[in-house]
């Protein structure tokens, strides 16, 4: 009778040790695999992040190398505006549906970029916060005027860091072959050079053309500004009746990884209408360090 | 307790002592900072108190107590700071102040009974009222020394230290400073060990600064110490002395380059927020340009055909101009050797031929002047032969003393007229005879001989870039040849891949009839022009060409956009070229010159800048946009 007691009571205490052994192992097993999900999210968002924003940019690329009639036609053709800055197209899917969707490439990540076309750089209205623009040292900003015939008048203000940066106008008026051409050249106000250019006013901030009114005269087709000794910052206001027209492109592509609540990253880039490079403002440039012309 | 708690105790209780010393030296620093200002050049390189080099200036700041925080100027109305970190000076009684046997707090060493040391209030000592002086009269060191109250340290620490010093008929190894470390040899002894020695005076000498930065390279480091003293007979006076755990003494350094008349104001605040009162205020004229832009050369007949009054304007904005120094000098055959110079009677060529200057009259005469017009007498070029070339050139100084110099000028020598647009050298401009610009005339160095309608110059501007044959190549790759291989006579992107001839069999019948063309022609080679052709006023064709540029002498008359990174020569004959477009080139050769007296009053060659190439060339080089990312969302 003592030996049946004895060995029901050794029979317990293995089941005991047995569960929690068993107990310890799905505790260890679960942490392993938890922290296995968590790197394996972490590295799947990273992942998602960089196709996110290289998709973008490749859709960002492919209009960036389109020509202006190009793009112009991807603008009217998508629902955006015939003229002006008012209205982007509609969401463009990248690449086209004709061509082989990107989540069907070599390894079925669900991918889609969509692509919007618009316009920047109009000015409606003397109301219309100012066109502003960055001009490098020595590099030319070239906006589009033209509009119909009459006097036509903008605000052009500029500032710069040391030392102070003057402008060099070039305004192409008239309509082919009868174009006309006048140069302007101003230093910031306060500030005095050889090189015998118009003063400017301040409006405490900045440096403004003839008291903030700069006539572009009648028929007025382009205006290069070159910066020189420094870059500058330029506002550009219309006044009276003038509009300025569209100055280039805009391009936002947004890419979504992962379908709908996937990783989104949008990429935007502008593109300026087309200009020649700052040697095309001389009749005569010699480019030798060397030799004296 | 054991040696090394032994030792401890009373180091831990020194590190106390030390940072109280730091709270206290704070507290009790009521002596604003001195800053010195050194220069070079010492005075100024110019006349007049100009300089005429680039003035470099050091600032140099003590504080003996709380130590420099940092040091201020401000510059033409712009305020500069330099700070600095652990200036505090660590030794006590730096400026010997304290009475002591003789000066407290610092020890005397080669104290041998026939030296004397003292403080002294008679040597007008750079800081407070006393020094310390050291007069001997034997040979050997006798110094002054902190071995008493070292300078805590810390292994493989930087540090600075720096005195003032002065000598009087010191003979033998002269007066200095050197520095010391006590460290602990591991059995409980502190022992010292010469890390440094500064640099020496010696003789009869004004007060001076010198320093010494220094390692303490000991792994048992337990302070540093100062020994200022003379080695040799004759006395040596010493102040302000510093030791800090700062880099670097307190120094700001920078130049003043630019020309014109700059203010400085200069001060310095320490650490316990006193300020330098008053500021020190200087100022300096700087004018490293020599006189330049020699302009409007006018020649005026006077009497026969070679004699001639001659006028031409000069230009110095800053120092101004020094008119008693205008002179010139002429050559009636510069092929002969020492042909410079001028006739005894200037309108007589029988008289005297002197190697020399000449002087001549200015107008406005006021010395200071930014600009004038410098006349000759009349001068005789003895005949005219204007193939034999007679020139002149005129040198003037300015205040500051800067000697400018102009350009040769040819008497009916050839010059060039630019319309409607601008021209740049990226490296200077000098013609032969005076130019003309409509706009702006630029250039990388000077500017001599172009007259602007609109006196716009940008002289000494930096260099533009520009694309090469390559590199516009590469961006508008084409292998589309020309119709015909003829000059394009349609829109569109061409190349020829060779050298291309324009004469009459190459130039399509009709070309000048051809309206609102836009072309691009790349020319894999050397581009001759032998014939004139010209486009419609709505057309334009840029050239692209990799080799050279060349003109027969019998073309007048040009079309186009011309771009090379070789030559562009504009032939030698003896009528007037007019190219209508615009030319961009590595060098230009303006090899024409008209007959007889014509160059004196017409150019050789016309550039008329045509603004349909902004238009029309966008067409076909259309890309040149640019593009900026504004952002990644």
């Amino acid at each position: 009778m003592q030996k049946t007691s004895a060995k029901l009571t050794n029979k317990g205490q293995a089941l005991i040790f047995v569960v929690l052994l068993m107990s310890i192992a799905l505790a260890v097993g679960t942490s392993i695999s938890s922290r296995t999900i968590s790197s394996i999210r972490r590295t799947t968002n990273i992942d998602s992040a960089e196709r996110a924003r290289a998709a973008a940019t490749a859709g960002v690329e492919f209009y960036l190398a389109k020509s202006g009639s190009e793009l112009e036609t991807a603008i009217t053709s998508n629902g955006g505006s015939a003229s002006g800055c008012s209205n982007p197209t509609n969401p463009i899917a990248y690449p086209s549906l004709s061509s082989e969707p990107l989540s069907q490439r070599t390894d079925n990540v669900d991918t889609a970029v969509q692509v919007k076309i618009g316009r920047y750089g109009c000015l409606n209205s003397p109301s219309d916060p100012a066109f502003t623009s960055s001009i490098a040292k020595d590099n030319v900003l070239e906006l589009k005027l033209g509009g119909p015939n009459g006097s036509k008048s903008v605000d052009i203000c500029f500032n710069s860091a040391s030392p102070a940066s003057s402008l060099y106008l070039t305004l192409i008026s008239g309509t082919s072959p009868n174009y006309s051409i006048k140069k302007y050249g101003y230093n910031q106000a306060g500030v005095s050079s050889s090189n015998n250019f118009q003063s400017t006013s301040s409006n405490g901030t900045d440096s403004c053309i003839n008291s903030n009114n700069f006539d572009l005269g009648s028929n007025p087709q382009i205006l290069r500004i070159l910066s020189l000794y420094n870059s500058s910052t330029i506002k550009i206001k219309t006044l009276g009746n003038y509009n300025l027209p569209f100055q280039g492109y805009t391009i936002s592509a947004t890419a979504t990884v992962g379908g709908g609540n996937g990783t989104v990253k949008t990429v935007i880039a502008t593109k300026s209408l087309p200009y020649l490079p700052v040697p095309f403002n001389f009749g005569v440039y010699s480019q030798s360090a060397s030799d004296a012309l | 307790m054991t040696k090394k708690t032994a030792f401890i105790i009373p180091l831990t209780l020194l590190i106390f002592l030390f940072s109280a010393n730091l709270r206290c030296s704070l507290a009790n620093d009521i002596t604003a900072p001195t800053t010195t200002l050194t220069q070079t050049p010492t005075s100024p390189d110019g006349l007049n108190s100009w300089y005429i080099s680039p003035v470099n200036i050091t600032l140099t700041a003590d504080d003996l107590d709380s130590g420099v925080k940092s040091i201020n100027w401000l510059l033409d109305a712009y305020l500069n700071t330099q700070t600095f970190n652990n200036t505090l000076n660590q030794i006590l009684n730096p400026s010997f102040e304290d009475m002591g046997s003789p000066i407290n707090k610092w020890d005397l060493v080669g104290n041998d009974g026939s030296t004397v040391f003292s403080q002294d209030s008679t040597s007008t000592p750079p800081l407070d009222a006393y020094s310390a002086k050291i007069y001997s009269v034997t040979t050997g060191w006798h110094a002054f020394s902190t071995e008493s109250n070292y300078s805590v340290t810390s292994t493989y620490q930087n540090m600075t230290s720096s005195i003032w010093v002065k000598t009087d008929t010191l003979t033998g190894n002269n007066a200095y400073y050197s520095i010391y470390l006590l460290y602990d040899n591991g059995n409980g002894q502190v022992l010292k060990q010469l890390l440094a020695t500064s640099s020496s005076v010696s003789g009869t000498t004004a007060w001076q600064k010198i320093s010494l930065n220094f390692v303490v390279n000991n792994t048992q480091a337990v302070g540093v110490y100062m020994e200022a003293g003379l080695n040799g007979v004759g006395n040596a006076w010493f102040d302000g002395a510093s030791i800090s755990s700062s880099l670097t003494n307190p120094s700001a350094n920078f130049a003043i380059s630019s020309n014109g008349i700059h203010d400085l104001s200069y001060y310095s605040f320490d650490n316990a927020d006193n300020e330098e009162l008053p500021h020190h205020n200087t100022s300096f004229k700087i004018d490293t340009k020599a006189p330049s832009r020699f302009t409007n050369f006018t020649p005026t007949q006077y009497g026969n055909s070679h004699t001639f009054i001659i006028s031409i304007n000069v230009t110095d904005t800053t120092s101004g101009l020094n008119t008693q120094t205008a002179e010139f000098q002429y050559s009636v055959d510069e092929d002969e050797e020492g042909s410079w110079g001028y006739y005894t009677n200037l309108t007589g060529c029988n008289s005297t031929f002197v190697q020399g200057w000449k002087s001549m009259s200015t107008n406005p005469s006021t010395n200071g002047v930014t600009q004038t017009t410098m006349t000759t007498p009349a001068v005789d070029f003895c005949d005219s032969n204007w193939a034999d070339p007679k020139k002149i050139r005129f040198r003037i100084k300015d205040v500051a003393g800067n000697l400018g110099q102009s350009a040769d000028f040819t008497m009916n020598g050839v010059w060039i007229r630019v319309t409607n647009g601008d021209i740049f050298s990226n490296k200077a401009i000098s013609f032969q005879s005076p130019s003309t610009v409509t706009y702006t005339a630029g250039a990388h160095e000077s500017i001599s001989n172009v007259t602007s309608g609109n006196s716009w110059f940008l002289e000494n501007y930096s260099i533009l870039s520009h694309e090469n044959y390559n590199e516009w190549y590469s961006k508008y790759t084409t292998t589309t040849a020309p119709p015909n291989n003829k000059l394009p006579n349609i829109s569109g992107k061409f190349r020829i891949n060779s050298d291309f001839t324009i004469a009459s069999n190459t130039i399509p019948n009709g070309l000048s009839n051809v309206q609102n063309m836009s072309a691009v022609l790349f020319v894999n080679g050397d581009l001759n022009i032998n014939s004139n052709y010209s486009l419609h006023a709505t057309s334009g064709i840029i050239f692209i060409v990799k080799g050279e540029i060349s003109v027969a002498n019998n073309v007048t008359s040009v079309d186009g956009f011309f771009i090379t990174g070789e030559e562009f020569d504009t032939g030698s004959g003896n009528s007037q070229l007019t190219l209508n477009g615009g030319v961009q080139a590595d060098t230009l050769v303006f090899g024409r010159s008209l007959n007889g007296n014509q160059n004196s009053s017409t150019p050789a060659e016309i550039f008329t800048y045509q603004p349909k190439y902004l238009i029309v060339g966008k067409n076909q080089l259309g890309s040149g946009y640019s593009v900026s990312l504004v952002s990644i969302e």
